[in-house]
């Protein structure tokens, strides 16, 4: 096979798998074999936000009045988070749009990539508000081993797959001679590839940014750097999306609903899924002391984030049937559920910034049997 | 305050006593009961408990899911009398 931009078969959508099905030729929402990504879709649009929205300014006071090793937690933290969204704002494009064959899945993979890049942006939105020099920041994140090792990590499915199908969408199954090595090109393999890299993508989203919005969290939480918490709380509430978005798509592959390959590879897979959980969490812990490496601060300390990474982890594997492999434990950091939680508490709309207000969100389909306005006469 | 009585679908009940400001899934988290869930926001599905006694105010879920007329999302929910709730059969 070779990839086209716009495949000139005619198929039926409704017929087809999630990936390696025909490509995607007209993009059609009319019909929706799994109508939950188009209902995702539309609730990233509603979500749509801009970081300048957010008033940083008090940041860069509080920031002149952390402690050094306070200002090291929450430096390196921005910085992973930068790290995460660099590659999270790329990769679903560059990774799953050759290979998607739903109309509905493609584009929530190009709006899930797209809201990445606004997080990306606020970042740098932040950074520019606390220091003088935020090339400084920027430049450190490329000659920090502590986060190099992690960017190996989060994006060594994504290489893998993207090279495999590369050479998949140019020559099709067999072997491949590249410049500098054989590829032994199996669709089956390739299905393996794409289900760890969902995999490692919803454990990216579902653990590794978790760490760093508790840092965000427990800062506001002492009423310091809350014009960053409030970013940081618009990117939990789209990362709470694209998480749902990896484990559905986990969930459609393992029950056979989408393609039978993939429901063993699913159960093949098991051992090495508990094992990826396994490192990411222990990564995790790594950074952890990383961070709290020249003291702790009020609220938070390398334990207690370590304590929060088995409990999150546990409520991920969960999720996937998965039996959580730390022992059961209760939340240690409660305070994060304000933040995570749709926004439950009143404030004067002129006191902060409206998160729960969402963009073309409203509801205006009447049915027959609608009778809220029976009563009603001119 | 309210009662939240949380069956535990084998034979054991759990009793708390909430205030109602916060979400039931929040209130049975400090109270050391875990539940399945994920995101917080009423998409994914996963906190859905049946509820067998009692009213809560249901905010509107994010994505429709197609929740029975006596499943609650726990994230999306809170008391607003004494209620007995379990998780889905």
């Amino acid at each position: 096979m070779t990839y086209s931009i716009f495949n000139q078969k005619i198929s039926d959508t409704l017929t087809q798998p999630m990936f390696f099905g025909d490509t995607v030729n007209i993009a059609r929402f009319d019909k929706q074999k799994f109508e939950m990504f188009e209902k995702l879709t539309e609730k990233q649009l509603s979500f749509f936000w801009r970081p300048e929205e957010i008033d940083v300014s008090k940041d860069k006071i509080d920031f002149s009045k952390l402690l050094p090793n306070e200002r090291h937690i929450f430096i390196s933290n921005l910085q992973y988070q930068i790290l995460l969204d660099s590659v999270q704002g790329r990769s679903p494009t560059i990774a799953f749009l050759p290979i998607v064959s739903l109309p509905e899945v493609e584009n929530w993979i190009e709006t899930w990539a797209f809201s990445e890049t606004i997080h990306s942006r606020s970042y740098t939105h932040i950074i520019r508000a606390i220091v003088n020099e935020p090339g400084v920041v920027f430049d450190d994140i490329m000659k920090t081993d502590e986060i190099i090792q992690r960017a190996t990590s989060v994006s060594k499915n994504y290489d893998e797959l993207i090279k495999y199908t590369q050479a998949y969408c140019l020559y099709g199954e067999g072997k491949h001679k590249l410049k500098d090595e054989e590829l032994e090109v199996n669709l089956y393999d390739i299905k393996r590839m794409l289900y760890l890299t969902i995999m490692s993508v919803n454990i990216l989203e579902a653990i590794r940014f978790y760490v760093s919005f508790a840092c965000s969290f427990a800062f506001a939480e002492r009423k310091v750097m809350e014009g960053n918490a409030k970013i940081i709380k618009l990117i939990a509430r789209d990362e709470a999306l694209h998480l749902t978005s990896t484990q559905h798509m986990i969930n459609l592959m393992k029950s056979g609903k989408d393609d039978p390959d993939l429901e063993k590879i699913a159960k093949e897979c098991e051992p090495e899924v508990i094992q990826m959980f396994k490192d990411a969490t222990q990564q995790e812990k790594d950074w952890a002391d990383y961070l709290f490496r020249d003291g702790s601060m009020i609220g938070l300390n390398a334990e207690i984030l370590k304590h929060y990474l088995e409990y999150i982890t546990n409520v991920r594997m969960s999720s996937l049937d998965l039996e959580p492999i730390f022992e059961h434990r209760s939340n240690p950091l409660p305070w994060m559920n304000h933040w995570l939680d749709n926004d439950n508490v009143q404030v004067a709309p002129q006191e902060t910034e409206i998160t729960s207000y969402l963009v073309s969100a409203i509801d205006n389909t009447i049915n027959e049997d609608d009778n809220d306005f029976s009563g009603f006469k001119l | 305050m309210y009662k939240i009585e949380f069956d535990k679908n084998n034979g054991e009940t759990e009793s708390l006593y909430v205030y109602g400001e916060e979400s039931i899934l929040s209130e049975l988290e400090y109270h050391n009961i875990l539940i399945n869930h994920n995101c917080r926001q009423g998409h994914c599905g996963n906190c859905i408990l049946h509820l067998v006694e009692g009213e809560v105010i249901h905010h509107d879920s994010l994505i429709p899911l197609s929740l029975s007329p006596k499943e609650i999302l726990a994230c999306q929910s809170r008391p607003i009398t004494d209620i007995k709730v379990k998780i889905r059969d």
